[in-house]
Parts: C-alpha cells; sequence; structure tokens
C-alpha cells in the first residue's frame, strides 16, 4: 500500500517532534467503526513505498525526442534581488521587509504563489530609496555622459535608458519599454534632470522584467521554446552566481553564444570556478538542511535552562561555519559530493568552539581536523544537528533519521495515522532514544515506516541538541549510536554516525538524490518524466568518482530542460 | 488639534519614504459616529484547538460561565460569542485518506472548502476583504501575519486569497511595523496598556500645494510604468504566470491608492473630498481613524512577545484604518506553537485520550489552553482599551478563532483530535455582527461520532462562515467550495 505524503511536508517544517504509536499506524485502512477505532482496527500494514521515482539510465532516457515542462517564471528571492540591485547600482539593500520567499522542495524559489501586497509596498519603497541613492552620484550612474549644451540632459538619459534598462531588465529594451521609461523621465525632469533619472531607476526596480525571470523563448523545430540568449544568460547567471548577468555574460547573450550548448558551456564554466558559485552551493546545503532556519528565533529552540549558549551568536556561527565547510571543499578540497558528506574537519571558530570541545584546533585556515573519527561531514556539524529537531524534544532521533531520508534519499515518508495516540512515558527524559522509540518496532505498523527513521537517528545520538559530541544522553545513559540503514545500496547496520555517512556517501541513491536537489534547487519544480535525460546526465557525473558537483552542474546548464521550455 | 496646516508635501514624502500611509493616520482624527466606525474582521488561527470539556461554556444563552482554561477571558465575557456543536465536515478526520485531519482541518477552517491539493476557496476575512474593498479602500486591503507560520505548503496553509492560493503571513513584526509606522510622527502608544494615544500635536509646516501635485504626479507615472510592463509581460506568460501578474497588477493598485488616498487629504482636513479619482471603485472614507490611533510599542521577545508584538500591531492598524481584514495566524497545522519549556504542544495534545490520558497529560493540555486563554485575553484587552464610536475597537471588529482540530477524544471515542465540536468561537464585534456574550447551545449527536448523514444531525462551520459574510453585508447563502448546506447559523442573533 502506497502511504501518503504529508507527513515529509510536516516534517520539513520540523514541526513534529518525532511519533510515538500505539494505536493504528501510518498505512492501515480505517474503518468508520467506533468499537474499532481505539483498537487499532483492520491495519494492514505493507511495505511503504517511500523510494522516489526512479530515473532510467542516461542511454534510455535520452534516446526519445525531447520535451520540456513549461515550468514558472520565477521572481527573484530576497537574496537575489539583493545582489542585483547590487550590480546595478553599486549599492548594499538589506533584504529585510521581504516576506518569507516561498519554496521547492527545501530550496528557496518564489516559484510559486503571487506576490502579496505588501511586499508590492517593500517593492516601492526599496526601489525609491535605492533610486535616490544612486542619483547622489549622477555622473558615475550615467558612465560619464556629458550633459553640457542643448538636448545634453535628453541624450545622456537616452543613453542610460539604453544601459540601464537592458541591464535592469536582462533583456535589450523593445521601442516600446524604452518609450515608457522615457515617458517616467519626462515627468521627473519637469523637476529636475536628477529626478527624470531618479525616477526611471525607481520604476525600472519595480517592473517585472527586473523582479522576475520573465522567459518568452522562441518558437523551436521540436514544438519547444527556445529560451533567447539574454534569457539564458540570466538562468545561468542566477543558478551559478545567485545575481544578474555580468558584462561578459550580457556580451555573450547579444554575440549569440549562449545559442548553443557548447557555448553555455564554455560560459558556465568560467562561472564555477568563481567565488559566487561557492556561494550558491553554499546556499544549498544551507537550505537543504535547513540550517537558515536557525535565524528565527522562534522556529528553533531549545531549552533555556539546559542550552543557554545557545544564543544569537551561536547561531550565526553555526550558518557561518556551514559555508567555510562547503566552500574549503570546493576551493581547496576536491568539489565533491562525497568529501561535502565525508570530510574530517570542522570551523571551531567563536562559541563553536565550546560546541567543538578542546579536541578541535584549528589551523591557520581556521580549520581543525578531527581525527577521532567524530566528525564526518556535512551531517555532523553543530549546525545540522541543533536544527534536527527544531524545537525540544526527547525524540530527536526521529526527526534526525527522517532529515536524512528526506534530504539525501529523497524518499518520501508517509505521515502517522490520524488517530494515533501515544503517551510519553513519565520517565521520557531518563530513557534511551532505543528504549523511548521501541514502540514504534513492538507495533508492526508504527515499524514500517519507523524503522526506515528511527535507527538512522540512533546513530546522531552521540549530537546532543547542539550538536556537541557526548557519550551519556540527557538522561545520563551511555549512548549506543548503532543502528541501520535499509533501502540502499550498501545498506546494514553501523556502530555510529561515521560509518553510516559512509554508507550514505558510497551510495548511488544518494548521488541520483543530489541530482533531483539540485534540479529543484535550478528550476524552482520538481523533475518530472520529461526530464529524465537531463536528470540521468547529472547522475552519470554524480556517480563518476567522488561526485564532483561542477561537472554535475555543468551536465545540467548544457540540457534542454535549461535551454528550451515547453509551449504556452 | 488643528489639521489645517499639514503639508501634503509632507504627507507625501511619507509615502515617498515608506511606500505606506505612514503619517496618514494622525491627521485624521476626528469625531467618530457610528454611522462611519468601519466593519472589521480578525481570523485567529492557532493550532490543536482546545482540550474538552474543559474549554466549553457551561450554561446557555448569556447565563454561561467560561470553561476551566478560558477564565481569563473573564473581564470580556460579555463580548464573548460561542457556538456548541459544529461540526468541520468535509475536513478529513473520520475516514481513511491521503492526508491527516490536522492540514484537512486547516485548510478547511476559515475556507470552507477542502483540501485539494490546497483550498478550493478564500478564508474567510479574504471573501469580506474582498466585498469591503471594493466599497471603501483602505491604504491596505489586508494584512497577513504570523508567528512560526512558515512559508504556504499543504501543512501550513490556513489563509487563501482564492481557491489554491494561501498568503504568505509575515512573521516579523517589526517588518510590518515599518511598513505601517516607519514616519509615523504621531502618538506612540504605552506598551502595556494599550489605552492608545490622544492624537500628536504636528509641526505647522507651511503648505506647498504645486510640490505635492507634482510629486504625486511623479508617483503616478512610476505606478503607470509598471502596469504598463505587467501588462506587456502578461502577453507572454503562462496560464499560472497570468495569474501571477494579475496579483502583483492588484498589489501595485493598492499602492496607487495609498497615493490617492494621501493626496485626497489636502488641509483643512474636514473638507472630505467628493470626487475621489480612485484607479478602481471608491476609496474608504479618510478620517475614519479615531483617536485611539497610535505608534504600537513592539517591545515584546520570545514566542511570548512575539505573538503580543502582532496583537499590538492588529490593534494600531485596525484603530488607525489602515486596513479592515487582518489575519493572525500562529503556528501551522499540528503544532509550531511550543510555549512551555519541557512539554511540547503537539506531544500533549496526541496524548490525551479518555480512559489511557494520564493526569500529567490532561494537565499539560490545561496548561496550553489556559497559555493561549493569556494571549487573547491580551488582544481583547488591547482592542477594548480603545474607545470607537459608542463601544470600543472591540466592538467594531469581529475576531473569529479557530483551529485545525480539537481535542475530544472523550467525547466521541475518535483519535485524540477531530472536528466535531469543532471550538470556532468569536469575540467582538457586538455593534454591527451577532449579540455577543452568549454560549449558544446547538443541537446535535450526542453520540453520532460522524458519518455521512452527520449534515443532518450537526450544524456545519460552514453555516457560521455564511453567517460572518452575511454580517459583513455579503448575500452569500453558503461558503467556500465544499458546503454541504445552506444558509446561516439560525440560533445567532443579528444586531
Amino acid at each position: 500500500m502506497k502511504c501518503p505524503r504529508l507527513l515529509s511536508e510536516l516534517l520539513s517544517a520540523g514541526l513534529l517532534s518525532g511519533v510515538l504509536f500505539s494505536g493504528p499506524g501510518c498505512s492501515g485502512s480505517i474503518v468508520a467503526d467506533e468499537s474499532k477505532s481505539n483498537t487499532g482496527g483492520g491495519p494492514n500494514p505493507g511495505d511503504p513505498d517511500i523510494a522516489p521515482p526512479e530515473v532510467p539510465d542516461e542511454k534510455t532516457a535520452c534516446s526519445g525526442s525531447s520535451t520540456v515542462s513549461q515550468g514558472r517564471w520565477r521572481r527573484l528571492t530576497a537574496d537575489q534581488y539583493s545582489n542585483a540591485v547590487r550590480d546595478l547600482l553599486g549599492q548594499t539593500t538589506s533584504i529585510a521587509g521581504f516576506l518569507p520567499d516561498s519554496r521547492t522542495a527545501r530550496f528557496k524559489t518564489n516559484a510559486a504563489f503571487p506576490v502579496e501586497e505588501v511586499d508590492v509596498g517593500t517593492y516601492a519603497s526599496k526601489a525609491e530609496s535605492a533610486a535616490k541613492l544612486a542619483v547622489g552620484n549622477l555622473k558615475t550612474l550615467l558612465g560619464g555622459c556629458d550633459t553640457a549644451g542643448t538636448g545634453g540632459e535628453d541624450r545622456c538619459a537616452t543613453q542610460f535608458i539604453k544601459d540601464f534598462g537592458e541591464r535592469a531588465y536582462r533583456h535589450p529594451l523593445s521601442t516600446d519599454e524604452s518609450a515608457a521609461l522615457m515617458k517616467v523621465y519626462n515627468m521627473g525632469k519637469a523637476e529636475s534632470f536628477s529626478v527624470g533619472i531618479k525616477l526611471v531607476v525607481e520604476a525600472a526596480l519595480q517592473a517585472p522584467r527586473f523582479l522576475y525571470m520573465v522567459e518568452s523563448g522562441m518558437d523551436d523545430d521540436n514544438g519547444l521554446r527556445k529560451l533567447d540568449g539574454f534569457e539564458v544568460a540570466s538562468r545561468l547567471s542566477f543558478l551559478l552566481t545567485g545575481t544578474m548577468p555580468d558584462a561578459d555574460l550580457f556580451a555573450a547573450a547579444r554575440n549569440g553564444v549562449l545559442d548553443t550548448a557548447d557555448g553555455v558551456a564554455t560560459h558556465a564554466r568560467k562561472m564555477v570556478d568563481s567565488p559566487k558559485f561557492t556561494g550558491e552551493v553554499s546556499r544549498f546545503h544551507i537550505e537543504l538542511i535547513g540550517v537558515d532556519a536557525l535565524a528565527d528565533t522562534t522556529a528553533v529552540t531549545k531549552s533555556t535552562t539546559k542550552y543557554p549558549d545557545f544564543n544569537d551568536g551561536m547561531r550565526t556561527a553555526m550558518a557561518d561555519e556551514m559555508r567555510k565547510f562547503v566552500s574549503y571543499v570546493m576551493e581547496e578540497g576536491s568539489g565533491s559530493v562525497e568529501e561535502l558528506m565525508s570530510a574530517n574537519y570542522v570551523f571551531p571558530s567563536g562559541p563553536l568552539a565550546k560546541v567543538y570541545g578542546a579536541g578541535a584546533v584549528a589551523g591557520a585556515d581556521g580549520r581543525a581536523i578531527i581525527e577521532d573519527g567524530t566528525r564526518k561531514g556535512l551531517l555532523t556539524l553543530a549546525g545540522t544537528q541543533a536544527v534536527h529537531p527544531m524545537l525540544p524534544t526527547p525524540r530527536g532521533a526521529v526527526n534526525r533519521g527522517h532529515m536524512v531520508r528526506r534530504d539525501f534519499l529523497c524518499n518520501v515518508v508517509p505521515p502517522p495515522d490520524v488517530r494515533v495516540e501515544f503517551t510519553l512515558p513519565p520517565n521520557a527524559e531518563m530513557m534511551t532514544a532505543q528504549e523511548l522509540l521501541r514502540a514504534h518496532m513492538d507495533n508492526p505498523t508504527c515499524k514500517a515506516c519507523h524503522s526506515l527513521m528511527d535507527s538512522i537517528g540512533f546513530g546522531f545520538e552521540n549530537y546532543d541538541p547542539l550538536g556537541a559530541y557526548r557519550t551519556h544522553d540527557a538522561g545520563g545513559n551511555e549512548i549506543d549510536a548503532t543502528g541501520e540503514i535499509v533501502g540502499i545500496a550498501d545498506e546494514g547496520v553501523f556502530n555510529n554516525a561515521g560509518e553510516m555517512v559512509d554508507k550514505l556517501a558510497a551510495s548511488p541513491e544518494l548521488r541520483e538524490c543530489m541530482s533531483t536537489q539540485w534540479f529543484r534547487f535550478a528550476f524552482g519544480r520538481d523533475p518530472e518524466e520529461a526530464d529524465a535525460c537531463t536528470q540521468a546526465k547529472m547522475i552519470s557525473k554524480l556517480k563518476e568518482g567522488q561526485g564532483n558537483i561542477r561537472d554535475a552542474v555543468l551536465s545540467l546548464v548544457q540540457s534542454d530542460a535549461f535551454r528550451f521550455k515547453g509551449g504556452l | 488639534m488643528s489639521f489645517s496646516s499639514i503639508s501634503r508635501r509632507k504627507l507625501l514624502a511619507a509615502i515617498a519614504a515608506g511606500g505606506g500611509v505612514s503619517r496618514l493616520a494622525p491627521f485624521l482624527p476626528r469625531a467618530v459616529h457610528a454611522a462611519s466606525v468601519p466593519k472589521r474582521i480578525l481570523t485567529v488561527f492557532s493550532p490543536m484547538g482546545y482540550l474538552e470539556p474543559s474549554f466549553w461554556p457551561t450554561g446557555t444563552g448569556t447565563n454561561y460561565t467560561l470553561g476551566e482554561t478560558m477564565t481569563a477571558l473573564q473581564p470580556w465575557k460579555s463580548k464573548l460569542l460561542y457556538l456548541d456543536g459544529l461540526a468541520m465536515y468535509g475536513a478529513q478526520w473520520f475516514f481513511s485518506n491521503p492526508d491527516n485531519e490536522h492540514a484537512s482541518g486547516g485548510n478547511m477552517v476559515f475556507t470552507g472548502s477542502k483540501m485539494n491539493p490546497l483550498a478550493g476557496g478564500p478564508s474567510i476575512e479574504q471573501a469580506v476583504a474582498d466585498f469591503q474593498y471594493a466599497q471603501a479602500k483602505t491604504a491596505f486591503r489586508s494584512l497577513a501575519l504570523g508567528v512560526n507560520s512558515g512559508t504556504p505548503s499543504q501543512h501550513t496553509a490556513i489563509f487563501y486569497s482564492k481557491a489554491q492560493t494561501p498568503v504568505t503571513a509575515q512573521t516579523n513584526a517589526q517588518t510590518t511595523f515599518n511598513q505601517l509606522f516607519a514616519n509615523f510622527t504621531g502618538p506612540t502608544a504605552p506598551p502595556s496598556t494599550g489605552t492608545g494615544g490622544s492624537g500628536g500635536t504636528l509641526p505647522k509646516p507651511p503648505v506647498d500645494t504645486s510640490a505635492s501635485d507634482r510629486l504625486q504626479r511623479q508617483k503616478q507615472s512610476v505606478v503607470d510604468l509598471v502596469k504598463d510592463e505587467l501588462a506587456r509581460v502578461r502577453k507572454l506568460a503562462g496560464t499560472e504566470d497570468r495569474e501571477r501578474m494579475d496579483a502583483h497588477l492588484e498589489g501595485i493598485n493598492s499602492l496607487e491608492n495609498r497615493i490617492k488616498l494621501l493626496a485626497m487629504n489636502t488641509p483643512p482636513i474636514n473638507s472630505v473630498p467628493t470626487t475621489p479619482s480612485a484607479p478602481s471603485g471608491p476609496i474608504a472614507t479618510p478620517g475614519s481613524a479615531g483617536a485611539g490611533c497610535a505608534k504600537p510599542n513592539l517591545t515584546g521577545s520570545g514566542l511570548t512577545g512575539s505573538i503580543h508584538s502582532q496583537m499590538d500591531l492588529i490593534t494600531a492598524a485596525f484603530a488607525c484604518d489602515m486596513t479592515r481584514h487582518i489575519s493572525l495566524q500562529l503556528g501551522i497545522c499540528d503544532g509550531g506553537i511550543d510555549a512551555i519549556d519541557g512539554v511540547g504542544q503537539h506531544d500533549t495534545t496526541h496524548a490525551y485520550g479518555d480512559t489511557k490520558a494520564a493526569p500529567p497529560h490532561v494537565e499539560n493540555h490545561k496548561r496550553y489552553d489556559r497559555w493561549y486563554a493569556d494571549r487573547w485575553a491580551y488582544l481583547l484587552g488591547k482592542m477594548d482599551a480603545i474607545k470607537e464610536g459608542n463601544g470600543t475597537l472591540l466592538d467594531n471588529t469581529l475576531i473569529v478563532f479557530g483551529s485545525d482540530t480539537t481535542t475530544n477524544h472523550s467525547a466521541f471515542g475518535l483519535g485524540p483530535h477531530n472536528h466535531i465540536r469543532f471550538p470556532l468561537w468569536m469575540a467582538g464585534g457586538g455593534n454591527f455582527a451577532f449579540k455577543t456574550g452568549q454560549a449558544i447551545q446547538l443541537p446535535h449527536s450526542a453520540t453520532d461520532p460522524g458519518s455521512p448523514a452527520l449534515v443532518a444531525r450537526w450544524v456545519t462551520h460552514q453555516r457560521l462562515l455564511t453567517s460572518i459574510g452575511q454580517a459583513f453585508g455579503m448575500n452569500i447563502d453558503t461558503f467556500g467550495s465544499n458546503d454541504p448546506g445552506k444558509g446561516p447559523v439560525t440560533q445567532l442573533t443579528r444586531v
């Protein structure tokens, strides 16, 4: 029986703090009969089908004719907006004020749902202040255009609209678009030239071509719509650098270089070597794991009496560390999935020194190599452990196990039945995770799903709610971190988190999942059947050797899914 | 207090800086006549409902006693309205289905519409907003606020602007404060008493009509460009993107309205313009903000403080008539509000079963319910402290409290949570909506735990949503995409 999907939603919000069943479980058929409703009447546990859709191998997947889903325009996320304003005007804009970005799975993409009324107001006020600041240095803004002489101001304005407009809209302006901006300029010019230019900036920053990745494309022989060079440039730029295209990329778009997959690859190869790409790879992992939630002091909490160190400084340090870690892997290390998953180093700066303990001694590069095997890759960083669970619960092992299933194996774990009832034993705090969660294993219905999660979570018991390594749990019991991971090629028992991570890092399932996650990150949608070839090619790259992330992303940007869209 | 000296330029400078009407309100306090007092709606979501029977009042009609966990509301007993015996029919709380009762309940409670994949219709405050905003345009059509409310997904979406389109709640009170009050020069409310202010003393700069007219024309030209560009890209958009461009256009229309609202307030303020050139439909009569309009003082921190800050903002936004429609979402379906250290809300409410419930769990559940009652008391206290017309802000605001489920295992032998005897209850609005200060016992089956025949034996919650729409003057007989019945709750008394 296929189990329903909703627990993933629930747990993705991090708010179901583990479930201890004693009633009917997650896959039973429920009979509308009062006499049975408390006794688990008629559960019919089967093997829950949690595996993600299978992607055929590259040869099969890429043999048919090409199809591409239509997709949706993405509205710039708050970070992208701020980066684009920085690149356009050389200003620092705060992202504060915007509503939270909508997500595709774990990633901020703004691909779904309309903008809200208040955000349109925020756009207006941010555009107004950015424009005001920009005309404070009018000469620079105009690129040195000389306004002296008769008609000099209008000439410079025309030039400014053409150049600035193209960069703001990330597309050459049509005659109508130029005329519209000119009209705004003329309105402002009635007061002064500077006000005219200010209004142009203010208007352009609120135009849909700036706020959205507008993608139209041109009809293609295959019934697809081929994105033009500028549209491809925006996709490349936001994916690989988190911001609008630079001059080089605009030139490539203008010269038709981005009309071919080879041309795209040439530019993308340069871009993935930039620190901005590293920044985006960091963002990918921070959002994938949910470490961005640390910034929200009501969404992620710890007992203030037990963990008084969990303050704003600690929250920031944890997110920063993940950035440093990913940057190191990308720039100094191999840039591979395997190293991200299993590197034996941490960055114990600031308040993290206390979390990582005296054994973690940082070298000149801020990196501390942990020789005893207690730290292994992303999953054992303090921040990862601290955000799972998000809220205090004695049953964090369930959340941590679920996080691995959902984020790193792309499994969809079904929700528990609605009438599940559970009662924490009075001495829950004193019990080991295994004792506490044993009830899951005693009930076949519960076991069907929980055996997949709990036994992974046990491996993380050595990490306390701040991610500090411990040998005894909160109840003073010696920790048993043995567990089992099933449903992957290298399945089996493990003695601790390190051994579990090794199994994960080596498993093809994890590499396949990373291709799905990168697809979501890049397109703001789930891969569909039509995307099988794109995914299969990425998977091939990710399964090669250590799984080079740059190679995988380069394969992605050359795909049909990246360069085309479906018909309207 | 004189208003004749406020320059429009100053007003426009305020919008220019804040994109809002931040300085509008203090210029407008004037006698509020009962007839001109706005009708407002506030919908409040909190997860998990309450533990029965300690939530429900005993007694009937006006002669009722508050439930033991709700005693914090005693000072406002005459302004509360309970309907004991509602059922949320159609949300999945009984049948085996691909969802659980939390999300389906959360999606349905204010929309009356089933979740597939998201709710199939707008929530009540948004429907009222559509209706009222078309007649009178306030600075903001509506506000959506939250605490730990997440970003929209099946399990987090409660309030909807229309079918399949959840609103995204702003969880940062400071942000909303900036949008509404950053450049506000009026009085600041005291942090804890909620008595509001008495109008500010304002500087008296000279009026410069030509400059303010020019600024308004400039703002309008920017708005016009954005509208033109939206229309242009709309032609290139697929179906879903077209809808998103349309929603963006609505946001721009609202911004345009704010610009016009300010421009209309040419001093002296008492001369209300007769021919407002609104973008579409008339503009709200300015001057409806009462003397209670004051900048909120957001001092709270932590979970409780965040909630109180949102409540302070709501009170101020209503008092200054910046909007008449607000939703407040605390948590998400099934949790998100772990208020009591060491006692998880989710675990607590799921641990409750009749004979199985260990006393500590019953007591913990009650602790949660009392904690909520304290929050509601804070809100009611703030709103009731602001005098308005011949009553208070609370009397002119209908607050509708709802949840995704309730905890009534003992009553019906179902699981810990379900949707019968559903706690969709109200406060305020006594000046225009329903007669308050009552506990109304609706007829319902005492034994039927729910069945397809339930419609006949229970009053479905869509009846109440219909009543609410009618109280605002909407000509409706049903509410939501899955309304199994027709008409209002007949036991309710309209005022």
